[in-house]
């Protein structure tokens, strides 16, 4: 026998459910319930094997039937305990391990505490901008973060570091996809796959095509294969963190990022592992700057009224684009934007102007330089220059 | 005369460490000896109070009998006081507590080992035989009331309560929850 578990307490947070998942996932099956206890089954090597499990974590005999459990694993199926402990705990999430070779190599397990540190900040960040890039596809993203991206951050877990290289393990929660009878309560349309695991995909996804506008940089000489890149997840933040967790490293170093995806929704794939080599990261580093060049914000909305109007065609069929003088929510100070608008949205912008009210309108702020431009113009409305909060700017 | 050397044991165990891994051991066989398939399970977990699981291996009929299991707290003395049909033995509060707790997915029992005084009497081995003294009483603690007592509360152990392959059996057929 391998290391066994002996804490009851450790025990006794192997919760019955999680326990179930593991077991669903790895083939058995549940053959019998009862009051206190089912019973699962599988064929093993040929062998038939069988497990109970417990249905309530608060039985006082729970710690020692889960211990039984594991036992049992490790005879019919020859897991290690400690390694079976470990996969039921996580059972329920997707598992993300951030992972650079420590200065005295495997045998190490240590870095040094300030890179340590940074190194954490640096997985943290990674995770965050792969959930912002999900919510939407941005070059980057600084003052206004997706909610979703917020919420998935808060419910992140940093698990215990493990040894060989220098491992950063965060753990994101996934929610079960509801089967049968259950899945009628959920309205038609519903993704199938939730935005917890799609911010895993768009994180493999984003640092493959990181490394693959690398190497197009490297042959062209231009970033712009990186800009290509945001519509895969990269973006500046991303960028960013990767070079952070090369700040203190040796030159050998690189930074693999493996997912092993909770098999309560199984991809079909246990495990998928994506590298970042440091050939890559000088081109990385450029590509922070040029991505916040091409800076675009969140969907702002601005409210005010129409100081320019300027249409290049005369006829009542062609769009235009309008000078807006007022304010952004959230923003400190009014601001005035160039913004381009359909025929129908030009026209009532024309009445807004020429009745002195204002105009409501929501879009994509970006930045040219100096000037600031609401892209993919939309919903705009009138209001009525009485109901304004805000001063009027000329 | 000189007295007889002290047993081989006694170099590493105390009186009460002694009994306490004979008991178990005593257990373990009789249990073995039911001639089913039985594991035997020993976990070191913190204040559980078990010291054997007995797991029926095989076909023991349909659920929910299939894969019985069976707790065992066991216990020994070298001095049984047996009076009128019963073993009283003095049992600690917590491990009384433990066995009478409704709230458990597995029967749990108690076995107290009766064990000659005399240590080394407790085993002898010839040629031919084994022979492990002197015998054994069980019974189960389950919805028994709480005891005011801190220390310790005298439990009666029938007699009629062999702890014997028949009564192993027996124990591990009958239905479970």
């Amino acid at each position: 026998m391998t290391f066994a578990v002996t804490s009851a307490e450790l025990l006794r947070g192997l919760l019955p459910l999680d326990v179930e998942s593991y077991l669903r996932a790895r083939g058995w099956q549940r053959v019998a319930v009862q009051e206190r206890f089912s019973v699962w089954a599988n064929l093993v090597r040929g062998q038939a094997a069988e497990v109970l499990v417990p249905q309530s974590e608060m039985l006082a005999d729970y710690p020692r039937r889960i211990a039984e459990l594991l036992d049992e694993l490790e005879a019919v199926e020859g897991i290690p305990q400690a390694q079976a402990f470990e996969d039921i705990s996580s059972v329920a999430f997707d598992v993300y391990r951030f992972r650079v070779e420590t200065a005295g190599g495997r045998r190490s397990g240590s870095l040094p505490l300030v890179q340590g540190a940074d190194f954490v900040a640096a997985a943290r960040d990674m995770l965050f901008a792969a959930a912002c890039s999900t919510v939407r596809k941005r070059a980057i993203f600084s003052s206004r973060r997706p909610p979703p991206a917020v919420d998935l951050l808060e419910q992140a877990l940093l698990d215990q570091t493990e040894r060989g290289s220098y491992v950063v393990k965060a753990k994101v929660p996934i929610p079960p996809i509801p089967d049968g009878p259950q899945a009628e309560l959920f309205p038609i349309g519903r993704p199938s796959v939730p935005f917890e695991r799609r911010v895993g995909l768009t994180l493999l996804s984003a640092i493959d095509g990181l490394n693959h506008a690398a190497r197009e940089a490297a042959a062209t000489g231009s970033l712009e294969p990186f800009e290509e890149a945001v519509s895969v997840g990269v973006s500046a933040n991303l960028c960013q963190a990767i070079v952070e967790t090369q700040t203190h490293a040796n030159a050998s170093t690189a930074l693999a990022v493996s997912l092993t995806w909770s098999p309560t929704l199984p991809t079909g794939a246990v495990e998928q592992t994506v590298v970042v080599s440091t050939e890559v990261i000088p081109f990385v580093a450029r590509a922070i700057e040029h991505l916040r060049a091409r800076a675009v914000e969140e969907s702002v909305t601005i409210t005010g009224n129409v100081f320019r109007l300027q249409r290049d065609a005369p006829d009542l069929g062609s769009p235009g684009v309008i000078g807006i003088a007022g304010w952004i929510e959230g923003f400190p100070k009014p601001v005035r934007m160039r913004v381009e608008l359909g025929p129908l949205s030009y026209a009532e912008a024309i009445r807004a102007h020429l009745e002195g009210n204002l105009v409501r309108v929501e879009g994509e702020l970006e930045r040219h330089g100096t000037r600031m431009v609401l892209a993919q113009a939309r919903d705009l409305t009138v209001i009525e220059a009485a109901g304004a909060d805000k001063p009027l700017l000329e | 005369m000189a007295p007889p050397p002290p047993p081989l044991w006694a170099a590493h165990l105390d009186d009460s460490d002694f009994k306490g891994v004979f008991g178990e051991r005593y257990v373990a066989g009789v249990a073995l000896a039911a001639g089913i398939g039985l594991a035997l399970g020993h976990h070191e977990l913190d204040r559980d109070g078990i010291d054997l699981t007995l797991t029926g291996k095989g076909n023991w009929g349909p659920l929910p009998n299939r894969g019985p299991k069976l707790d065992v707290q066991v216990k020994c003395t070298g001095s049984p006081n047996i009076r009128n049909g019963f073993l009283y033995f003095d049992l600690p509060v917590e491990n009384y507590d433990a066995l009478r707790d409704p709230n458990v997915s597995t029967p749990r029992i108690l076995v107290v080992v009766c064990v000659p005084k005399d240590a080394e009497r407790c085993l002898t081995v010839s040629a031919d035989q084994l022979i492990m003294r002197h015998r054994a009483f069980w019974r189960t603690l389950l919805g028994e009331p709480a005891t005011p007592n801190t220390d310790k509360i005298r439990v009666p152990l029938s007699t009629s309560q062999l702890f014997d392959p028949a009564a192993v059996v027996a124990l591990m057929e009958a239905p479970r929850r």
